[in-house]
């Protein structure tokens, strides 16, 4: 029976970890090349969430519209972030520090907003059950909305793969955060490349957390927990490699869920906490960071 | 239009609104010092409640219930013409929060009693409010422990130690349960009463196979629940919130769980039943016999009150916020003024008429109210015995 | 070469705290031709190139470029105004590709190009390959076709300045700013980059380049600056540079 559970826990860890890849990579898409430690992103998370709640629930609109309408809602959200609060700091001299403070407030402010539109209740947005009843193999049972969950997080994840490599906005985002200043020397239209960062990497989010919001429901202090997991991830996997971004979210899940084999659950937390601690001690570059500690001035 | 604004907007600010009312109690204790006979035109009534925070679900009932309450006193005249004003802090759910609450409450507003829910809460309060001899009013915690803290703490709530020896009688003839999964949630609460029907199951032959622990808050139970799933006992007790207790159900169902559910009062609530679902079928509990729309008359009368106010249905705790504001304004009545005078006007009330059900207190100042065994079936809650 | 200064320096001085890095520097360049600005380290060579291209603001004194005055503008707008510079440090895009590294110079028709993945593909099509053959053009100018694919990160030195000189070309800019083109470079590299500098300018381009070596590049420019404390030692034709006997005094340390 054991090992059964052990299975079991590992495909709900490939299911965790398949979001929390995504998490990492929506985070670092915006962090690696504009350098801004975007706070608000968990109230980016949060607000998709509660969007795809009042397309789907509130207003009634088909299931995939919504979730359609909620990314695009939270990519422009992201875009107005930073063009209401970090651009105009940014050209008035402000540092990182300012920003990242501004970007807390920015938390904060969204968090009451939110709380003053949604209520704190929880919501639950309702799915057609045949998505979310497991399907049992033996004693082992995956939902299809897993199955749904892991295989859009994996084309998503191809296809953001596809678009910082063979594009040239993606490649325009690889050059800015490879040398933000040369960029600008080389004619590439850094802010128009800025926005695009905050608009996909935002949509990015969104789709965790529509996922997030079918399977478990929403509750409005969700989105910390999932920022914490896109930051942890990113270092663990090296500031600047989305490869490395998305392969430690997804062995995150996958460490998390299987590290509560023996110990009780309520330990997850602690786990991912353990894990970054152990890379900042003998790996803080993760595990592909090494080339940008390297060349980075 | 009018009314319907302001009670929409008590509704979604109530701290803010409550907020300033503490401003405005500061300032009028202070102009109290030269004019006495001011402050005495009004009696106070303080509540320590988590508004915000994991649970916030109980600021509600409690902002709700003593609205009612305030309500009623007012159309009957108040005492003798003098208001009683509920003087509201947020706790969180934080004993450390809330403790500085009642510090306040206590030295700068100077109130004779406190309302309180949440057995972290309360265990944290009660030594303080016992010092202070000021009454301590619990509506809503079922730790055990709540019986030994002191005679100025009184509860509404009848504790673990009594409703969980009819629920584990329930686990193991009702259900005959062999062996059960706890699943808690990470405070006093989840620990006391889970620990007191371990200890009670395994009394009468049970076996505990699997303890499983969630956080206060959590929406994601696959992790829990995948473990108990294996662990493949005859029954899961869960101790936590309503929310928790619905998204638990809902994921046991989906991930193809068998166990039945077993859980201590005051789940059957509209919050757990509308996130479970159809998931919710088949749970029982010993419960509390307020039932706002299959109990009593005055428990319908109440229920239907609420809901046609507040559109949905009321939890228990708001019903005990309304019989704790009523408590406390019979004992003014009688002439009670100092805690004491009130304490001994609560341990005196024999099957008060309030809308949770009658209220008699023990000597040791918890309701003698005694659970009955509720299920949740073909969608319906419906009474076993 | 007697028309009138394609770029024009008038009186240029700079301090940092106590050091007076350049001293009333004025000098004229030609269009079409190369011109070197030599002198020891230390000189004020690459100060005066931070001046031209907007890195820093002189303290007193005028930059015309065709008869428009840049002094004060930040090194964008001077980019947009067709100057473009190499850096001795290089600052490529260490982490992309040959290929991507001038790909992305190279000037979008429009302002939304970046975008164009979310346009219809037909336009995307016509402007990505015009890019694309451009791209490639200038590769097979400097030689690098066959390392296109390959992170610049892992190139040799050479390779590295070549991809910068690509990038310069990518730009479109006609007065291209080249720090230190030849320091690290072979002999058979410095050949190479002297036919490639001939190719530029007979493209129409011209050149400023620094330059600490004396020999190096000299005997391809068409006028030579000498650069001495900050101060303008000599300037003149390679030849006359050479039989100069102040600046073979301050090279040879006489």
């Amino acid at each position: 029976m054991a090992h059964w559970l052990l299975l079991q826990l590992l495909i709900n860890g490939i299911v965790a970890g398949s979001l929390y890849a995504l998490l990492a990579i929506s985070f670092a898409t915006i962090y690696a090349p504009t350098k801004t430690f975007h706070f608000a992103h968990a109230s980016i998370y949060v607000y998709s969430g509660y969007f795809l709640y009042q397309f789907a629930m509130g207003w009634g609109w088909p299931l995939p519209v919504s979730i359609l309408g909620g990314v695009v809602t939270a990519g422009a959200m992201g875009v107005l972030v930073d063009r209401v609060v970090y651009t105009p700091l940014r050209r008035s001299g402000a540092g990182v520090m300012e920003v990242l403070l501004s970007s807390f407030a920015v938390f904060v402010v969204l968090q009451s907003v939110l709380l003053l539109v949604w209520k704190s209740d929880p919501r639950t947005i309702r799915v057609p059950e045949v998505l979310k009843n497991g399907i049992p193999f033996g004693v082992l049972t995956v939902t299809p909305l897993d199955l749904l969950t892991v295989a859009t997080a994996g084309a998503v994840l191809a296809a953001v793969a596809v678009f910082m490599r063979y594009t040239r906005l993606g490649k325009a985002i690889r050059a800015i955060e490879n040398d933000a200043g040369m960029a600008v020397m080389v004619g590439i239209p850094t802010e128009g490349v800025r926005m695009a960062t905050f608009f996909l990497g935002s949509a990015l989010v969104a789709v965790a957390a529509v996922f997030t919001a079918l399977d478990k429901g929403l509750e409005p202090t969700i989105g910390v927990q999932a920022l914490l997991v896109a930051v942890v991830a990113m270092i663990v996997g090296g500031v600047g490699s989305f490869p490395g971004a998305a392969l430690a979210g997804l062995l995150l899940g996958v460490v998390e869920n299987l590290g509560i084999w023996k110990i009780p659950s309520e330990w997850k937390s602690t786990i991912t906490f353990s894990v970054l601690a152990l890379f900042l001690l003998f790996r803080p570059s993760g595990f592909f960071g090494q080339r940008v500690a390297r060349y980075s001035e | 239009m009018r009314t319907n604004r302001t009670s929409k907007q008590i509704r979604s600010v109530p701290a803010t609104l409550w907020a300033l009312g503490l401003v405005l109690a500061l300032a009028l204790t202070l102009g109290g010092l030269t004019g006495a006979a001011h402050a005495q035109e009004e009696f106070k009534y303080g509540a320590v409640m988590p508004v915000t925070g994991p649970i916030p679900q109980y600021g509600e009932y409690f902002i709700r219930g003593s609205q009612l309450a305030l309500e009623d006193l007012e159309k009957g005249g108040w005492i003798d013409g003098r208001k009683i004003r509920v003087v509201l802090e947020d706790g969180k759910n934080d004993p450390k929060v809330s403790l500085a609450a009642i510090n306040k409450l206590i030295n700068i507003d100077k109130v004779p009693i406190v309302e309180t829910v949440g057995s972290s809460v309360v265990l944290a309060l009660g030594p303080v409010a016992q010092e202070n001899r000021v009454i301590l009013v619990n509506t809503a915690a079922q730790n055990p422990n709540v019986r030994k803290i002191g005679n100025f703490i009184f509860s509404l709530v009848p504790l673990a130690d009594g409703v969980m020896q009819t629920t584990a009688r329930q686990a193991v003839e009702g259900m005959k349960a062999k062996t059960a999964g706890l699943l808690f949630v990470n405070n006093e609460y989840g620990r006391g009463v889970s620990s007191t029907f371990q200890k009670l199951f395994e009394g009468s032959g049970g076996k505990v196979v699997a303890s499983e622990i969630h956080a206060q808050g959590e929406t994601d139970f696959t992790t829990p629940l995948t473990k108990l799933k294996f662990a493949n006992a005859d029954i899961v007790f869960f101790v936590g919130h309503e929310n928790e207790l619905g998204y638990a159900l809902k994921k046991a169902k989906q991930i193809g769980m068998k166990s039945r559910w077993l859980a201590p009062p005051g789940v059957f609530n509209p919050l757990t039943l509308t996130l479970a679902g159809d998931a919710a079928e088949g749970l029982q509990a010993a419960d509390y016999p307020f039932d706002p729309v299959y109990g009593t008359e005055r428990m319908r009368a109440f229920g239907k009150r609420y809901q046609e106010r507040f559109r949905v249905l009321p939890g228990n705790a708001a019903a005990r916020t309304y019989d704790a504001i009523m408590l406390y304004a019979a004992a003014l009545k009688t002439g009670g003024r100092t805690p004491e005078q009130i304490r001994d006007y609560l341990l005196s009330v024999k099957n008060f008429d309030g809308v949770s059900g009658p209220v008699t207190f023990d000597k040791e100042g918890i309701t003698l109210e005694q659970p009955v065994v509720r299920v949740v079936q073909g969608g319906k809650i419906i009474l076993m015995k | 070469m007697a028309s009138a200064p394609y770029l024009q320096v008038e009186g240029l001085w700079k301090a940092f705290g106590g050091l007076q890095a350049v001293k009333d520097v004025r000098f004229g360049v030609v269009k079409g031709a190369i011109t070197s600005l030599i002198g020891p380290n230390g000189a004020g060579k690459t100060t005066v190139f931070d001046l031209i291209s907007g890195f820093l603001i002189p303290d007193r004194g005028r930059i015309i470029f065709r008869g428009r005055d840049l002094t004060g503008f930040r090194p964008h707008e001077i980019v947009s105004l067709g100057i473009a510079r190499t850096f001795q440090h290089l600052g490529l895009f260490y982490q992309l590709s040959v290929w991507d590294n001038v790909f992305l110079a190279l000037p979008a028709k429009r302002r939304e190009q970046l975008w164009a993945v979310f346009l219809p593909r037909r336009a995307v099509r016509e402007e990505e390959g015009l890019l694309v053959d451009r791209t490639a053009e200038i590769l097979e100018f400097l030689g690098l076709g066959d390392k296109a694919s390959e992170q610049v990160a892992n190139l040799s030195w050479g390779d590295q300045k070549l991809v910068s000189i690509g990038r310069l070309l990518a730009t479109d800019s006609e007065f291209l700013l080249m720090d230190e083109p030849a320091a690290g470079l072979s002999d058979e590299q410095i050949v190479h980059l002297k036919s490639l500098l001939k190719g530029l300018v007979a493209r129409g381009k011209t050149v400023l380049l620094i330059d600490h070596n004396m020999e190096a590049i000299l005997d391809i420019s068409d006028w030579v600056i000498v650069l001495n404390f900050g101060q303008i030692l000599a300037a003149g034709k390679p030849a006359e540079i050479l039989a100069n006997e102040d600046v073979v005094r301050v090279y040879l340390g006489v």
